[in-house]
């Protein structure tokens, strides 16, 4: 527990390699955490990736102990990417099923999930994140935290230290900027 | 400017014309940007929904079934061989360590794997110990993880492993369980018994190997607990039938704590059926379950193989609801098996299958088939058969023709069994036989024959009843193997009434053991002076000590009950010893005389002047010869001398040995003498008819204190200054071993078997040692300061261990060896599946709430741990609950709902919320858009005791004070610089002090006259140390003083007017994260628990650690008294709860507390 408590404190204080050591664990805390939270639930329930990673922060940090603002910060930062890439090996999956990749297991799977959107955007948008990410990575980070983990703007801006209207401002550049992208590939 | 910028600048701007002429001067002339800007704004108005909806969600359907081809572990599966309500079972093939075929069973979704895997682990050891030809290994449990897959997510093995600190986060909670176990390719002994027309004797020898098989498993401590036909199979073995019973250690891995119907009602669908449980498992009392529940099951299966239907049977249970069949289960007589046969609509078949004509079937049945079967079935289970084996030795007489014990002995039943076997001999004289023996007419028969008959028959009386009383034995047997097995699971309440059960004669060494395992505390004898010696008398029922004021006393020694006192020296007493024939004491005292005493006059019978006191005590200055106690030793100062004492002259002068005061001890036959030596000195063994010395031995480094011989006069402990005590070989001079304690030893004994090693001294602590290994097997903590004296009960094991301090007291232990657990709670809470934060016992202290990750609140029953409110107070995580005062009627929670804190205030009875606070005041705005986790930061909760306001701590460090009945904000009472870990009002009638704990350490004391009023400096400050978000303070009942955690692990006392610190305790191995002061006993009493898992007790005035009780197996997070003290309640991160008896029943041998002290408050506590 104190581990990532003390990670985030380094992260704060300008350590580049704590922000490395931060995503494993969060990204398998999230993993556990969903797995265990879905074990629990009945079939058919469904669970937040927002609430997913409020949860894992709660867990994962001495929250009291935690400086406010600058750690939580990169938390949400290694949270979105752990989120992204949890959410992205789900879709992949997904896809395979639907090709039949997967045979003999597909009807089962076709029923196991049912994400909100189609795979295929959330696939095209985790593609050119990276090359945002090159040009502009306050606006990738945002898309991480909004897109994968579900913070809305307020919420986005607190973490990334930026003002609530820079925060839609970004967004709004983000997805045009990656809207274009998707549509030129 | 950069791109984005200028984009979103361009995207305010209200039409083209203001757009274009925007971006001419923020482009520059860059026209490929202005042309990559421009395109984006067009992008931006083509996006539609792409990307809007924000949060992705995973969610789970049925995991897919286990299929053949799948590996699970080591195991792959083969194919599917059988289902129940269980789950599924397979053959497997086990690849590694060997390459066998297995059968694997996996239990369906819906136990709490965690559990059923960790009680397996429990049973692990004992099943392994099981090999018998009738029984199938249950080689293996584990957990198939969850495959993500099911969830839409995938998790790599590898990494699963990873962070052990957490068990939520241990894949070990997730998944389902299943178990390994020997294949065997068989069928139900019922369907065996009816394809293949088995006759009843054939039946029966089957059923007597089955009895054999569960009775192998009963003298390893494990019952079946699920004996029905699926769990009995029959395989063939080279044309032969063999009986194997499977599934040992799967009912009690799956739940053997079934208190709640609905668990039952699933547990039953579960197991499939409950025809074959016993009334006690149908009563669902849960843990009361012994051999004799497995006997109740073999009785219904033996029912079944007679008759074809178990006694409430399959029809009926179909029919009636749960409840009814739970009743008649444990209600109703079954009807006996021939009576069911006969009325039987099925006879005719019935019987074919058994070979025989309907109607002989039922004739055959009864008797004694039907008393052995009804004895099985006894809804009282003290009336059931014993042992297997004795249900199995009845069914041989049976089928021997040899009386059966199941029924009431009469002369006439036994007579006629013995004539049908002697059928060939008596022929037609039997008739004859009975007559004459009833009748003693002088008939005209041989009266050889009758002779003979008579002879049998006592002997077979005798053999009776040496089988009865072997039976007898193998119960007792059982019994003290289930209670040791219950123990380790702590389950002592049960351990307790296995114990009980035991007849007293047969009570024997592990009786003790156990017993003591489950009792801890000494009976305290206390005095208001100081005490430096004591002595058991020989019988073992007097206790003499020696007082500080020159009194000597005797006592009771199991009661405490004070029988005699005298003056026997001007001064202190030092030493005081038992004549060997207990009515005479030596004593030798300050007054620099040693005197004997005739207890039965109070007369001194003789007295000389010794010098034996001037240095290190003296306690063990002085002894009596063995065996007739004419001689006297005095260890003088500088001198040794021996008196016949009797004949008031001295035997041998011995002069000059020494120049200190010296400890002498006899040899047990009285042959030798032993005498300490000083610093550097040897010490020696004298012969004492000639005066000569015969050996010396190595000297310690420092003057010793005490000796004592073995009680074969082989060995010599001498316990010394040098903080040692030394094992020699009175013979060869060697050097057998050593003990060593933390401060000077004063003391030592052998227990009267030569075993155990008993040393005390000013580390306070009385260690008592295996002679033989070294190895320290109790550390008796209690005493608050040296222990100056030791003696061993003289009953053969030593069972009691005296221990004289100046504390005041003189502690009678029970001193067989004790394992590791020092304490035990009376209710282990497992309703939590996440880790505990805090815990808190309502104003009346009938109900307990606990809460921690999760959120979920719980209100129970302390003594039953019955969940009387299921609350989901916060979603994330509850830091701190408090009852209101002063009706209990209302719980305030501080914790975490999403990313947004909250405190709450609900009904305790129905979780009916009644007001909350959010973020609301320390954002300013109305409804904040946006709180991460910790940006709102309540941690702590606390009422006044008047009830009337709620305190709240926060994250940066404001401390707040709301009305308790409206929830509006009164103030902000004070401030710390960082944030608020826990809060606490000093408990007495009128509570003055609020005690607030930071995360900095600093723990600061408010007015608590004064909430209504801003302070600006607390009234004092402390320094301690808050490793965690926890309440690691609380003050004594009194006010008057403050407990909390402290550097290096410490707890530190305070007085809390002056700030002087009163107290550090030490002794815990980790952080400690929570205090809690006792309300009874004036505050004596402080519980601590912390990072190593242990709760401990200590005496707060003595500083001295009282009690250990250890079980947790994860971090103590939260500690709370009841409100009359008599219980503790430890919240941890392993998930439980556990409740400790702090004062369990005194009804042993080693009582508790004595009445007749007047001023005792030392004995509360246990």
């Amino acid at each position: 527990m104190t581990d990532v408590t003390s990670i985030l404190e380094a992260a704060a204080q300008g350590d580049p390699a704590a922000a490395q050591q931060l995503l494993p664990l969060v990204y398998n805390e999230l993993r556990k955490l969903a797995a265990a939270k879905l074990c629990h639930e009945k079939s058919g329930q469904s669970l937040e990736a927002t609430a997913l990673v409020h949860e894992a922060y709660m867990r994962l940090v001495d929250v009291p102990q935690a400086q406010q603002f600058s750690s939580r910060g990169h938390f949400f930062a290694a949270a979105a990417e752990a989120m992204r890439r949890i959410l992205v090996d789900q879709a992949r999956r997904r896809k395979a099923v639907k090709r039949g990749g997967d045979a003999g297991r597909e009807e089962l799977h076709e029923s196991a999930i049912a994400a909100p959107r189609p795979a295929d955007e959330l696939l095209a948008v985790d593609e050119v994140l990276d090359q945002l990410a090159e040009v502009d990575p306050v606006a990738a980070s945002l898309v991480k935290l909004r897109f994968f983990v579900g913070l809305n703007t307020s919420e986005t801006a607190a973490a990334l230290g930026i003002s609530v209207r820079s925060s839609h401002d970004v967004w709004a550049y983000a997805r045009s900027w990656l809207h274009q992208k998707i549509s030129a590939e | 400017m950069t791109e984005r910028e200028i984009f979103a600048a361009a995207l305010h701007k209200g039409d083209a014309a203001d757009r274009a002429l925007f971006l001419d001067t923020a482009c520059r002339g860059d026209t490929p940007l202005r042309q990559r800007v421009e395109s984006l704004l067009e992008e931006h108005h083509q996006l539609g929904s792409f990307m809007e909806v924000s949060s992705f969600e995973v969610t789970l359907d049925q995991p897919l079934n286990e299929q053949p081809g799948m590996k699970i572990g080591p195991y792959k599966l083969l194919q599917q061989i059988g289902e129940g309500g269980f789950g599924v079972v397979f053959m497997a093939e086990q690849i590694e360590p060997v390459r066998r075929k297995v059968a694997l069973k996996v239990i369906k979704p819906g136990m709490d794997t965690r559990q059923v895997i960790a009680r397996f682990e429990a049973e692990r050891q004992a099943l392994a110990v099981m090999d018998h030809p009738n029984i199938a290994k249950v080689l293996d449990a584990g957990t198939i993880p969850l495959r993500m897959a099911d969830c839409g997510l995938r998790i790599d093995e590898e990494s699963s492993a990873s962070n052990p600190q957490s068990e939520i986060r241990n894949p070990q909670s997730v998944g389902r369980p299943y178990f390994v176990m020997e294949l065997v390719r068989g069928i139900p002994i019922t369907q065996y018994c009816d394809e293949n027309n088995l006759p009843v004797r054939e039946r029966l020898e089957l059923f007597a190997s089955v009895c054999q098989a569960i009775q192998h498993a009963h003298t390893k401590g494990i019952i079946h607990r699920d004996i029905k036909p699926t769990n009995v199979l029959v395989t063939q073995q080279d044309g032969e039938p063999v009986v194997k019973v499977i599934d040992f250690g799967v009912a009690k891995a799956m739940g053997q704590q079934l208190t709640e119907k609905t668990l039952f009602t699933e547990f039953a669908q579960m197991i499939g059926t409950p025809l074959y449980m016993s009334p006690e498992q149908a009563a669902m009392s849960g843990t009361d379950i012994d051999t004799r529940s497995d006997i109740y099951s073999l009785g219904v299966l033996l029912y079944e193989l007679l008759t074809g239907s178990t006694p409430v049977s399959k029809e009926q249970f179909k029919q009636a609801a749960f409840d009814e069949i739970r009743r008649i289960i444990r209600e109703q007589e079954p009807q006996k098996p021939s009576t069911r046969i006969s009325g039987s609509g099925t006879l005719a078949s019935i019987a074919a299958q058994r070979l025989i004509e309907p109607a002989r079937l039922s004739k055959l049945v009864r008797g004694e088939l039907d008393w052995i079967v009804m004895k099985c079935l006894e809804k009282d289970r003290n009336r059931r058969y014993e042992t297997a084996s004795g249900l199995a030795k009845d069914v041989e007489r049976y089928l021997a023709d040899e009386p059966v014990l199941a029924c009431p002995p009469s002369i006439l039943y036994r007579f006629r069994k013995l004539a049908r076997r002697h059928k060939g001999a008596l022929a037609s004289v039997s008739v004859v036989a009975v007559a004459a023996l009833l009748a003693l007419a002088a008939l005209a028969v041989s009266t050889v024959l009758v002779w003979r008959a008579n002879q049998e028959l006592t002997e077979s009386l005798g053999r009776e009843r040496q089988s009865l009383a072997r039976e007898r034995e193998e119960a007792n047997f059982h019994r003290i193997t289930l209670a040791d097995r219950e123990l380790s699971s702590d389950n002592l309440a049960r351990t307790l009434k296995l114990l009980e059960a035991c007849p007293e004669d047969l009570r024997q060494w592990e009786w003790r053991y156990l017993m003591r395992l489950c009792r801890v505390e000494p009976l305290v004898i206390q005095d208001n002076t100081e005490f430096n010696a004591v002595a058991f008398s020989p019988d073992g029922e007097r206790l003499a000590s020696a007082g500080g004021d020159g009194m000597v006393k005797i006592w009771n020694s199991k009661t405490g009950d004070l029988l005699q006192t005298f003056r026997a020296h001007s001064g202190s007493v030092v030493c005081v010893v038992f004549h060997p024939h207990g009515n005479h004491l030596a004593t030798a005292g300050a007054d620099l005389q040693v005197k004997v005493w005739d207890l039965t006059t109070g007369q001194e019978l003789f007295r000389r002047p010794c010098h034996a006191v001037r240095s290190l005590g003296g306690a063990y200055t002085v002894a009596f010869r063995p065996p007739d106690g004419r001689l006297l030793a005095a260890g003088n100062e500088g001198v040794v001398t021996l008196w016949d004492w009797e004949n008031d002259r001295p035997s041998n002068p011995w002069q000059e040995y020494e120049l200190h005061a010296l400890p002498v001890a006899f040899s047990p036959d009285g042959r030798r003498l032993a005498t300490g030596g000083a610093a550097q000195q040897l010490q020696r063994l004298w012969d004492v008819e000639t005066g000569e010395l015969l050996r010396t031995l190595p000297a310690h480094t420092l003057p010793v204190s005490a000796l004592a011989f073995s009680p074969d006069g082989g060995r010599l402990a001498s316990a010394s200054l040098d903080r040692s005590v030394a094992v020699y070989d009175t013979t060869s001079g060697e050097l057998l071993s050593t003990f060593l304690h933390t401060g000077n030893v004063l003391c030592v004994a052998f227990s009267p078997s030569g075993r155990r090693l008993a040393s005390a001294g000013e580390d306070k602590i009385v260690r008592v040692w295996d002679a033989a290994t070294g190895r320290e097997v109790l550390g008796l903590r209690g005493h608050a300061e040296e222990c100056k004296c030791l003696a061993f009960s003289p009953d053969p094991e030593g069972w009691r261990l005296a221990s004289a301090s100046p504390d005041g007291t003189i502690r009678i232990w029970d001193a067989s060896p004790l394992r590791a657990n020092e304490g035990q709670e009376s209710l282990t809470f497992t309703e939590h599946t996440d880790e505990l934060r805090s815990v808190a016992f309502s104003p009346d202290g009938r109900k307990i709430v606990s809460a921690g990750h999760g959120g979920l609140a719980k209100v129970w029953d302390p003594a039953t741990g019955q969940v009387s409110l299921d609350h989901p107070a916060h979603k994330i995580m509850t830091w701190s609950v408090a009852w209101q005062p002063p009706d209990g009627l209302r719980i305030a929670s501080a914790g975490a709902d999403g990313p947004r804190h909250a405190v709450k205030i609900w009904d305790a009875e129905s979780g009916r919320g009644i007001f909350e606070f959010k973020t609301r005041d320390l954002y300013g705005s109305s409804e904040p858009e946006f709180a991460a986790p910790d940006a709102v930061p309540y941690f702590a909760v606390a009422f006044s005791p008047d009830g009337w306001r709620l305190v709240t701590g926060k994250q940066n460090g404001d401390v707040e004070v709301w009305n308790a009945e409206t929830g509006a904000k009164v103030h902000k009472l004070g401030k710390h610089a960082k944030e608020i870990r826990g809060l606490v009002f000093s408990p007495e009638k009128d509570g003055r002090w609020l005690a607030s704990a930071s995360g900095d350490g600093k723990v600061n004391i408010w007015d608590a006259k004064r909430l209504d009023q801003t302070q600006k400096e607390p009234h004092r400050e402390f320094q301690g140390r808050v490793p965690g978000p926890c309440l690691n303070v609380a003050f004594s009942p009194d006010g008057q003083r403050l407990a909390a955690g402290g550097k290096k692990n410490t707890i530190i006392i305070w007085e809390v007017e002056t700030g002087r610190e009163l107290q550090t305790l030490q002794g815990h191995n980790g952080e400690v994260y929570t205090v809690a002061f006792s309300p009874a006993d004036d505050g004596r009493w402080v519980a601590s628990g912390g990072e190593d898992s242990a709760v401990k007790i200590w005496d707060s005035r003595a500083g001295t650690l009282v009690r250990n009780f250890r079980g947790h197996t994860g971090l103590v997070s939260s500690l709370a008294f009841s409100p009359d003290g008599r219980r503790l309640v430890s919240g941890s991160r392993d998930k439980t709860v556990k409740v400790w008896d702090m004062m369990p029943g005194s009804d042993s041998q080693v009582p508790s507390s004595n009445s007749n002290v007047p001023g005792d408050n030392s004995i509360q506590l246990d």
